[in-house]
């Protein structure tokens, strides 16, 4: 092992063994300094106290009799945490001691795939120390060149009649078929058979090719009473079923129906079906018992999405599963902390659909639309390599989302209504300028002005992204009336000129920019007027405060603070006097992302500033590297990742279906995904999420995550987090390490804590290996190696462990 | 900041103490009193050390004060001011008489419960409740509640996130504090980072009150969760991996931002966790019951609504949706009040709280009946059946021992804006109840109710250009009390701090211009204020 010659040097003197005279001297690159180090004598041992730096991978302890000779590495003593002991000997030495801190590549390495990724991979770890972390950089700032195929975003494929087939536990004899939207589609030669082979055997449906009339075997609910056989589209025989929904169905008494014979709850069975689609619009199509022990959706979460038939659990579960799958890890984080910082509130969404439909099903896919289009316009913004803040603000001013959100949906300016203020106070307060950072309440006011007249509604698919187009007129077939509610359409961002306050607006007048900001912002004047716009040309006034506020020096300043907490750590503040030539490090990169910021064009180009973030010494270093503590998001994300990679036989030694990580995101401190409450977003700050109450929800995810199947416990975090770290393990030890403790110790430490160096875990090393020692009453010494730990054992003992260090403090950070 | 050295003090203290408690105390003349009282033996009646307790209620979203403590007797509370959320009055009373509070009890136990839709008279001659409140005159009636309007600070902000930090922290218009008042608190009491539990909250994440980076708050999202697993999850697995993780407690690291955090946070997870295992937070643990039929009903009603059946008279008159005392959206409020008062009665916490969520009613606010009839029906229930609670219950904290406070970042506007509802706004109200609260009736209290009469120290003015529009937009509630008077004075005559730890609780609280104590114009705004009221 090389010494490297950036290293801290402690040299202490050691004269006499009952009288010790200590020097201490410590050198940092050529400079010298004096450090305090101490030296105890015990029961005739010799005691060094380490100095505990940080990324400390190890210690070398030199010695020499003669202070003026060479000082040789000695070997005589044991190093437990940071003390290194040795037995006293005859004569009397002197005592050099080096840390030798992590590679300068192997800290940024860990930096990167906790900051530009939920966490490092088992295989991320190994890849980026194979192209350097550089590199990973580079991959991640530009996200449109990164291949990606995740099963989570395939869609449904294919033409004509598709097969389905899905196996489980019959929850009930009776089945149930319907549409989840208003709707049709044709379903021919459905068969439920017992065993786990479709087709095999008796068919317990009655009818189930329909080649008899639909009734009396199947029983039709009232919004499905306008289906009928078909014999334009057959699968087989000489009919199927041309299944028509006029309303949402959702259960028995709004679908079509039948209870089986020969059905045993509890036993298994095969579902299989033949469906075809009626038009160019997806069916959104269940097939399922009662209870849902067997249930089939044909479409994949992906194309739900993307047809606005999917629930805000669907969406929060595929974007947690994209945050543990991408490649696109930069992308994913960047889009979660746009989509926080343009906080908005699925339920206010559904609250206002209420006023218009009563079927909260159809609501909630809606609201859930908002939702997922605005996120899905960050990420294809992000994959534009000059993408600005501009155009994420647009994108997030323009959604119906946030629309709802701050109540510029109805918002009047008109006559001698007045504006609701909420979307313009927290635009600049929180999405763009900052709280008191150039603005006043007679700014608030004005500005709210200008935002009279956006607003959602109903339109023709057509004109999703024209706001200046009308009101949907096509009604739903068959509709009997003329209400909102039967209107076919998109509900999109429109334009309402009625609303709007068509009076010239002053902003910030005879406001400049305070001298703290320093050239070339210092004294400019950011006076903002608009002119009287009648009729349609009011729509322009919103889009003039989004051009005006995107590229203010406080909203560079703010969002630069933002982004770099985001990346480096928590102590960022507004407020720098950026002329101060005393500025510390922290001001001088806000102040560097300002710079990126103005100074290509387009202004507030995002890739620039965060290469200015990624290329910093405050980032690449010690400063950038676990000092901030993870988001609940990030926490579980990350612990699923630590043990992901794919196993011998091909399956995942860590997974995730996404749908129980939200219930524990809630308990941890209330993060509901798409769901904030309050416009200042979950914080990116320690102190808000850590104390005793959540780190239990923590401790508890993480113990829970390590169980095996079928654990008792095991679906506290939900039965789908599912770990292997036994076959993560034997994938990458030899076998000859794998009844070795500290060797297997060793192993989980590296993966799970790689930013840290392995002197400084040396406590947790000893920690997990005494655990993997020991039996489970804590007290006996039972060896991993040991013939009788039975092949279970071995297993839950090694879950043990690796939820040991999951639960430890430093496993909390990033 | 000033608890950063009260810590670096601390810690000196601490080594000092090893060497000598007479050179300590000579030579450390800034030792926070009660650290010198405790060195001396001296402990009995100071802050934290005295029994004294508080119970906390953040109110989010700013509460309409307007419309929950009623200015009856203002020409300009008016159906022009609010079209569609005026409460009206009785025209059968005469609010300008004085006494007790109205309370408007039901003649037969299957009448609704919130039969009465108009202003409660008050008795202080000019103000009204919302009739969704009714359950505060019994409290009131008793001596045990004090209400205080036109309650804000100085250059009031009217952003949520500023003006609720800024109550938080109990130091406005400095958006850099970061720590809480309550948590000042605890530093001072001595107690922090000694005991397991001193400040509690029970909600989604530990309130910004309660929040600071040098000593350990708790929040629970969900007590009854509040404990951990082994591999393999048996007894035997959980004691091992317990025992683990707490010998990891003491490994070293290098110290890094929030490590510190951590490692308290911790520790407290550590103590607390053996606290909790003795306390049932179930659902089926909630068996608290008033004491006596009220409101003319033939049943006690439960005190913690935590479900249908255990909301007011719903199951014992068939199910009947009218007899709720609550609106069912209330349950989980009340699962976190019930055991923030659990942990305050049963454990050595001295300040418990959890908030109240929903009150930015912008469209649609409701009068007699809707959103924000709702919330004032959780208000007063809380109020109620804490007092029925520390009563009936009493164990570590007694109802003469403990002192309720309501919290809300602002009032609202006094016009109601186009959406049937009301904006930012500036003064609002707060509820301050207790055994030892000096309201109504007690040793000479002829009224409890503050700051909204003609005939209070700093008047009410009625009309038109009225406290209604006393600011110089002309639409928000102007302020006579400063929401620090009122903290400051259940801090220091309740808890016990002396009026030094006030000072560093909260930071100026004696500058002579802010006039938190005595009352007069403050000099940040040029406003007259009561200073301290007789509360406690």
């Amino acid at each position: 092992m090389e010494c490297n010659v950036t290293t801290f040097n402690f040299h202490f003197g050691f004269r006499h063994l009952g009288f010790s005279l200590l020097i201490f001297l410590a050198t940092l690159s050529a400079q010298a300094d004096t450090a305090t180090i101490d030296l105890t004598l015990t029961n005739q041992q010799k005691l060094i106290r380490l100095p505990i730096l940080p990324a400390t991978d190890a210690y070398k302890v030199f010695s020499t009799t003669n202070i003026g000779g060479k000082f040789i590495e000695t070997t005589d003593g044991v190093i437990t945490g940071f003390n290194w002991m040795a037995p006293l000997k005859g004569s009397s030495e002197f005592y050099r001691v080096s840390s030798v801190p992590l590679t300068p590549e192997a800290l940024l390495r860990a930096t990167v795939l906790s900051k530009l990724a939920y966490g490092a991979t088992p295989d991320e770890l190994t890849r980026v120390a194979r192209i350097g972390s550089d590199a990973f950089i580079q991959e991640q700032l530009a996200p449109e060149l990164i291949v990606e195929n995740l099963s989570i975003d395939e869609t449904s494929t294919g033409t004509g009649w598709r097969r389905v087939t899905v196996t489980g536990t019959a929850s009930s004899p009776d089945i149930y078929l319907y549409l989840s939207s208003v709707g049709d589609v044709y379903l021919d030669d459905i068969k439920f058979v017992a065993g786990t082979v479709a087709e095999q055997g008796a068919n317990l449906l009655k009818n189930g090719d329909f080649e008899l009339p639909i009734s009396p075997t199947w029983t039709v609910a009232t919004n499905m009473e306008t289906s009928t056989l078909n014999s334009g589209f057959i699968h087989g025989g000489a009919a199927s079923l041309h299944m028509v929904s006029t309303s949402a169905g959702s259960s028995k008494g709004s679908s079509i129906w039948q209870t089986m014979a020969g059905v045993t709850s509890g036993n298994t069975y095969t579902l299989s079906y033949w469906w075809h689609p009626a038009s160019t619009e997806y069916p959104d199509l269940r097939l399922r018992l009662s209870g849902s022990g067997i249930s089939s959706v044909p479409l994949t979460l992906r194309t739900r999405l993307d047809n606005q038939l999917a629930s805000v659990d669907d969406l929060r579960a595929w974007h947690i599963m994209r945050a543990v799958r991408s490649q696109r890890q930069l992308q994913e984080i960047l889009t979660q902390f746009f989509e926080n910082h343009f906080v908005t509130h699925v339920s206010r969404s559904r609250e206002y659909l209420d006023r218009t439909y009563n079927d909260g099903n159809l609501i909630d896919k809606i609201a859930t639309g908002f939702e997922f289009k605005e996120n899905q316009k960050w990420r294809a913004a992000l994959q534009k390599p000059a993408c600005t803040f501009s155009n994420l603000l647009t994108i997030s001013a323009e959604s119906p989302a946030m629309l709802i959100y701050l109540d510029t949906v109805d918002s009047k300016g008109n006559g001698s209504n007045i504006a609701n203020e909420n979307y313009a106070r927290e635009l600049l307060e929180l999405f763009t300028v900052g709280v008191d950072n150039g603005y006043d309440q007679n700014d608030i006011t004005m500005m709210s002005r200008c935002w009279t007249g956006w607003s959602v509604d109903i339109l023709n698919k057509t004109n999703e992204f024209n706001p200046l187009s009308p009101r949907s007129t096509v009604f739903i077939p068959g509709a009997t009336n003329t209400a909102t509610a039967s209107l076919v359409g998109v509900w999109a961002f429109r334009y309402k000129s009625a609303n709007h306050n068509v009076a010239a607006k002053a902003m910030f007048a005879g406001k400049t920019v305070p001298s703290r900001f320093g050239p070339p912002y210092a004294g400019r004047s950011y006076a903002l007027t608009i002119p009287a716009r009648t009729s349609t040309a009011g729509i322009q006034d919103g889009y003039d405060v989004i051009r005006h506020l995107s590229n203010l020096p406080f909203t560079q300043e703010y969002m630069a603070v933002k982004l770099c907490q985001l990346f480096v750590h928590d102590d960022f503040e507004i407020g720098y006097d950026f002329t101060d030539p005393d500025l510390s490090p922290e001001g001088k990169l806000v102040y560097a992302c300002m710079q990126a910021w103005e100074n290509n064009m387009p202004k507030g180009q995002i890739r620039k500033v965060l290469s200015t973030i990624f290329s910093s010494q405050l980032f690449r270093g010690n400063d950038g590297s676990n000092h901030k503590v993870k988001t609940p998001l990030e926490f579980t994300v990350s612990a699923v990742r630590a043990l992901r990679s794919t196993s011998t036989n091909g399956t995942m030694t860590a997974d995730t279906d996404g749908y129980s990580i939200p219930t524990t995101l809630n308990r941890m401190g209330s993060m509901r995904l798409f769901q904030r409450a309050e416009p200042d977003g979950y914080t990116e700050t320690a102190p808000g999420w850590i104390s005793a109450g959540t780190l239990a929800e923590r401790l508890r995810f993480v113990q829970s995550f390590c169980m095996a199947s079928g654990a008792t416990g095991k679906s506290d975090a939900g039965a789908a987090n599912t770990s292997d770290p036994v076959a993560l393990m034997k994938k990458n030890l030899p076998p000859t390490d794998w009844g070795k403790g500290d060797a297997v110790a060793r192993y989980f430490v590296g993966i799970l804590f790689p930013g840290e160096g392995r002197a400084n875990l040396d406590n947790y090393t000893r920690l997990a290996t005494k655990f993997l020692n020991t039996s489970d009453d804590g007290v006996v010494t039972s060896l991993l190696s040991a013939s009788t730990l039975s092949a279970a054992n071995y297993d839950t003992r090694i879950r043990g462990a690796v939820g040991l260090l999951m639960t430890l403090p430093r496993f909390q950070e990033q | 900041m000033s608890q950063l050295n009260l810590i670096t003090r601390r810690h000196f203290f601490n080594q000092s103490a090893k060497v000598g408690i007479t050179a300590a105390l000579s030579s450390l003349i800034d030792i926070p009193m009660v650290a010198k009282r405790a060195l001396a033996g001296d402990v009995a009646d100071g802050l934290g050390l005295n029994g004294k307790k508080l119970l906390f209620i953040f109110l989010r979203g700013a509460n309409d004060g307007l419309n929950s403590v009623i200015p009856v007797g203002d020409s300009a509370y008016n159906l022009t001011n609010r079209p569609q959320i005026m409460i009206p009055s009785d025209p059968g009373l005469d609010y300008s008489a004085s006494g007790g509070c109205d309370f408007p009890v039901n003649s037969s136990p299957t009448d609704p419960t919130f039969s009465y839709d108009m202003a409660i008279r008050t008795g202080n001659g000019f103000a009204g409740l919302h009739p969704a409140l009714k359950f505060l005159a019994p409290v009131y009636n008793a001596g045990d509640l004090a209400m205080i309007h036109r309650v804000a600070y100085p250059k009031q902000s009217r952003s949520h996130f500023d003006s609720q930090s800024y109550w938080e922290t109990g130091d406005p218009n400095k958006s850099l504090v970061k720590d809480g008042i309550f948590y000042r608190t605890i530093l001072e009491s001595g107690l922090a980072n000694k005991s397991a539990l001193t400040g509690v909250s029970i909600q989604s994440s530990l309130p910004l009150s309660l929040r600071g980076s040098e000593a350990a708050m708790t929040n629970l999202t969900d007590p009854t969760r509040y404990n951990l697993f082994g591999i393999p999850n048996t007894a035997q697995g959980n004691n091992k991996a317990d025992a683990y993780l707490r010998e990891s407690a003491g490994h070293r690291f290098p110290g890094k931002r929030n490590r510190d955090l951590l490692s308290l946070q911790y520790k407290n997870l550590n103590d607390t966790l053996n606290i909790f295992a003795q306390l049932d937070f179930s659902e089926a643990g909630n068996i608290f019951t008033d004491d006596a039929p009220i409101d003319g009903d033939d049943v006690a009603y439960n005190l913690f609504p935590t479900s249908n059946a255990k909301n007011g008279g719903y199951a014992a008159h068939g199910n009947a949706g009218n007899k709720y005392v609550v609106d069912p959206g209330s349950y989980d409020f009340f699962t976190n009040l019930r055991a923030a008062a659990t942990v305050l009665n049963k454990t050595d916490a001295i300040i418990a709280g959890t908030q109240m969520d929903g009150f930015d009613t912008h469209t649609l606010q409701g009068a007699a009946t809707g959103s924000h009839a709702n919330l004032q029906k959780r208000i007063a229930w809380s109020i109620y059946a804490l007092r029925k609670y520390f009563t009936k219950y009493a164990d570590k904290a007694a109802w003469k021992d403990v002192v309720v406070v309501t919290m809300s970042e602002f009032g609202r506007t006094s016009v109601e804006n186009s959406d049937a509802g009301t904006d930012h706004g500036e003064a609002g109200v707060m509820f301050v109840a207790g055994g030892s609260v000096k309201g109504y009736g007690k040793a000479g209290v002829k009224n409890s109710v503050y700051g909204v009469s003609p005939t209070d120290s700093v008047p009410w003015q009625v009309g038109p250009t009225g406290s209604m529009f006393g600011d110089s937009s002309k639409r928000y509630l102007k302020r006579a009390v400063d929401y620090r008077s009122v903290l400051g004075k259940v801090i220091r005559d309740h808890l016990g701090a002396t009026q030094d730890q006030l000072n560093r609780i909260i930071p100026g609280y004696t500058v002579v211009g802010e006039r938190l104590k005595a009352g007069g114009i403050s000099t940040k705004d040029g406003v007259t204020i009561t200073g301290e009221l007789p509360i406690v």
